[in-house]
């Protein structure tokens, strides 16, 4: 059970033994008459200036995994995503970054700045690779929108489609574009009729479900770093090392600011949904013959995280209730099914290299009259110091057919933040006589 | 010569020693066949050792050696004859000889604890069964408690019926060895001990489930489940060895503790050795107990967060400090 972090958009990135298979699923559907021209004109217009990003192992000088970049804020410069370069910004000495021009021309690149939490990375050249992009705005609900990259590691195509508003349940801001984006177009761009840049590719959920980093986090970023006279950053391990923080400073001062409503969970009323941004899902399950008791839980969760690396995902949350009831089970019974339900496990790939090992501390602890046993655990993060895995368990004891779980997971936080927000939601618990 | 001499012969690998008189002197011990005593012993020379008798009655002793030689104590005898102080070792080859006068003391009697093949209280097959039925009786009774839909007697009595092979297979694995090397099933007294060992099982995995609640800890629950599992392992290990063999039982009980406890030391410094350095799931403490007794208290909600933020705060540096004092390269991945 426990922390359900996995996201439901997965990364573009390209895996190669994945091409064929894709490839051969085949079909598009063909753009009508007049779309078509736009199309042609916006790709005419734009192929020179959007490039194929490749991550280079120097083992072999062959591409590990590749995305789309296309030139913005200056001539030499070049936005892409976040996660097609992390590799090269963790392991600059394994992987380095080229660009190629739809014409076959190659030539190196340097990541200058990122936005970690939103995706997106500033890539500079060493020579001019064409006219900077516009930016534009926020595109309406069904605006036509034209989204170009290498899908699958292709040449140079570009999608239509339309942009369907921010998505309502995301943690960080994304555009629902309805076309079809696939693995390799990660970092391009998707223009307006009028060729602005509204949103860079970033993800996509099947089906002709894409997602979009809105243009106004590209254009901060390009401020930024035009702000600095476009120096590369020092130390960008330390740059997303603060990024990270001060994003989860604001998420959680934004939950613990907020008006949560409440559910009922058995005898219990526990928070609901802690910000608009968070999902809950219910279940329950009635007391059949097999098994005599009843479970109702309830499934919160930010439907989204921070890409940090392949291993390593940050800014994610989730919260779990469990209650468990039943008449007929004998004390001991219930308490064995009980405790075989009593488990977290902290969803991450994340390895030594990334965090620590998790310390925990086990006390009982009064929480609405009732005593719950609580395992609170932590992490600490090897190279963003401050930030730290965050894991919860409570069990209610001392009631001979009646249990409760609670868990809770956030992924790089801080300490503070983690304590304020569960004495947050533990200050919420209450007990209900019946 | 006034009165005989006993001369006490401690052969290797022999378990009691050899006693012979020694009426006349000189009397001259050795392999070869014209001897007083003849030792098959290989280590021995043809022709070893001499006792002899000098003017004044004075017993002495003579190597005759050259290859071996005597000791006497820890001290080489040279070619001359020797005084020879009563009840001093010789040792010649791997024989160690004494020689005792006739009026020695000898300890008193011990009496036998148990006469090996005697069947005592626990060596019945009666008893034996009872205990079997005790097991099946506590199997039955935890199932019955266990119970997650309804559960007739019958079916208790039915899903555990097969539980009773395992005490049952066991005796009469143990007692198919007692059988080899005593030549005696023994069949009561090794079903009782299967079937302690069985009970003891089951009281030991409640018990410790138990410590574990209590202390919230699963240190102190391994640590002591790690001794009482020594503990009464040992025990039954002695016992079924005194069953195999006519060991004492301070002997058995000495096999026993050699065996298992290096054993057991060996089992631990495994688990120490083989705990990876990087576990990705925190170690939680997962015991829940319908009989909610435990040693901590149940804290308020401030020092509840108190307490563990400074715990996770002490936990958090720890990590970091190991972190920093681990080699910087491991931390690298390498350039090819």
């Amino acid at each position: 059970m426990a922390g359900n972090h996995e996201s439901r958009t997965p990364r573009l990135r390209t895996v190669w033994s994945t091409l064929l298979a894709l490839l051969l699923l085949g079909g598009m559907p063909r753009p009508s008459a007049a779309a078509d021209d736009v199309a042609r004109a916006l790709y005419d217009a734009h192929k020179q200036s959007v490039y194929r990003v490749e991550v280079i192992t120097p083992g072999t000088d062959k591409k590990n995994s590749l995305g789309t970049g296309f030139v913005i804020g200056r001539d030499d410069l070049l936005a892409s995503n976040f996660h097609v370069v992390a590799d090269a910004v963790h392991t600059p000495e394994v992987y380095r970054l080229e660009w190629q021009s739809v014409t076959g021309e190659r030539g190196p690149l340097k990541v200058i700045a990122v936005d970690v939490v939103h995706d997106l990375a500033l890539l500079q050249a060493e020579r001019p690779l064409g006219v900077p992009h516009r930016i534009g705005t926020l595109p309406d609900k069904g605006t036509a929108l034209y989204s170009l990259g290498h899908p699958l590691g292709l040449d140079l195509a570009i999608v239509p489609g339309s942009a369907n508003g921010l998505l309502e349940k995301a943690l960080y801001d994304k555009i629902h574009f309805t076309g079809n984006i696939n693995p390799g177009m990660s970092g391009g761009p998707s223009l307006d009729a009028e060729g602005r840049v509204v949103g860079v590719n970033v993800a996509t959920a099947g089906e002709a479900v894409g997602f979009l980093v809105p243009a106004q986090y590209l254009q901060a970023l390009v401020e930024r770093v035009a702000a600095r006279g476009f120096e590369p950053a020092a130390d960008l391990t330390a740059e997303i090392g603060g990024q990270l923080l001060a994003n989860q400073h604001e998420l959680l001062a934004e939950f613990t600011r907020g008006v949560w409503p409440t559910q009922q969970l058995g005898r219990f009323q526990v928070p609901g949904e802690i910000s608009p941004r968070i999902d809950c899902w219910g279940e329950t399950d009635l007391a059949t013959e097999k098994k005599p008791y009843v479970e109702i839980e309830t499934n919160c969760s930010g439907q989204d995280e921070v890409y940090v690396s392949k291993r390593l995902s940050a800014g994610s949350i989730s919260y779990q209730f469990f209650w468990f009831e039943s008449d007929t089970l004998t004390p001991r019974a219930f308490y064995r099914l009980y405790q075989q339900r009593h488990n977290s496990r902290f969803l991450s790939r994340a390895d030594e290299t990334d965090v620590g090992n998790f310390t925990c501390s086990v006390r009982f602890v009064t929480v609405s009259g009732q005593s719950f046993k609580a395992n609170v655990c932590a992490r600490p993060y090897k190279r963003y110091p401050g930030l730290v895995d965050f894991m919860v368990l409570l069990a209610m004891t001392g009631h001979e057919r009646e249990g409760m779980l609670f868990t809770l997971d956030l992924s790089s936080v801080t300490l503070d933040n983690g304590m304020q927000l569960l004495q947050a939601l533990l200050e919420r618990f209450t007990w209900q006589n019946r | 010569m006034a009165e005989p001499l006993i001369l006490e012969i401690i052969s290797r690998g022999r378990g009691q020693p050899q006693y012979r008189r020694i009426e006349q002197l000189p009397f001259r011990i050795g392999r070869g066949y014209d001897n007083d005593l003849i030792l098959a012993d290989a280590t021995v020379s043809a022709a070893h050792l001499q006792f002899e008798q000098d003017d004044a009655g004075t017993v002495l002793v003579r190597n005759l050696s050259n290859e071996n030689g005597t000791r006497l104590g820890k001290r080489k005898l040279g070619p001359e004859a020797e005084p020879l102080p009563l009840s001093a070792s010789l040792q010649i080859g791997h024989t160690v000889l004494r020689v005792l006068r006739p009026d020695t003391p000898v300890p008193p009697a011990i009496r036998p604890h148990a006469v090996p093949g005697a069947l005592t209280l626990f060596e019945r097959l009666p008893f034996a069964l009872l205990l079997l039925v005790l097991l099946f009786t506590v199997n039955c009774a935890l199932t019955f408690l266990h119970r997650i839909g309804p559960l007739t007697l019958r079916e208790a009595l039915f899903s555990q019926a097969p539980q009773l092979l395992a005490p049952i297979l066991l005796a009469l694995m143990t007692g198919f060895i007692a059988r080899l090397l005593l030549h005696h099933w023994r069949f009561g007294l090794q079903l009782t001990i299967a079937c302690i060992s069985f009970i003891a099982l089951a009281l030991a995995q409640e018990l410790v489930y138990r410590i574990s609640y209590y202390s919230s800890s699963d240190v102190v629950a391994e640590l002591s489940n790690l001794l009482l599992a020594a503990t009464v392992f040992t025990a039954l290990f002695a016992w079924q060895l005194r069953a195999f063999s006519n060991l004492t039982r301070r002997r058995a009980l000495g096999v026993a503790l050699a065996i298992s406890w290096p054993l057991l030391a060996l089992v631990w410094i495994q688990n120490e050795v083989r705990t990876p350095d990087f576990i990705p799931q925190p170690d939680m403490h997962l015991v829940l107990l319908a009989s909610d007794r435990r040693a901590a208290e149940t804290l308020d909600l401030p020092r509840f967060l108190r307490e563990i933020r400074d715990e996770l705060d002490e936990g958090i540096e720890r990590e970091l400090r190991q972190d920093r004092s681990a080699p910087a390269d491991a931390q690298q991945p390498r350039t090819p």
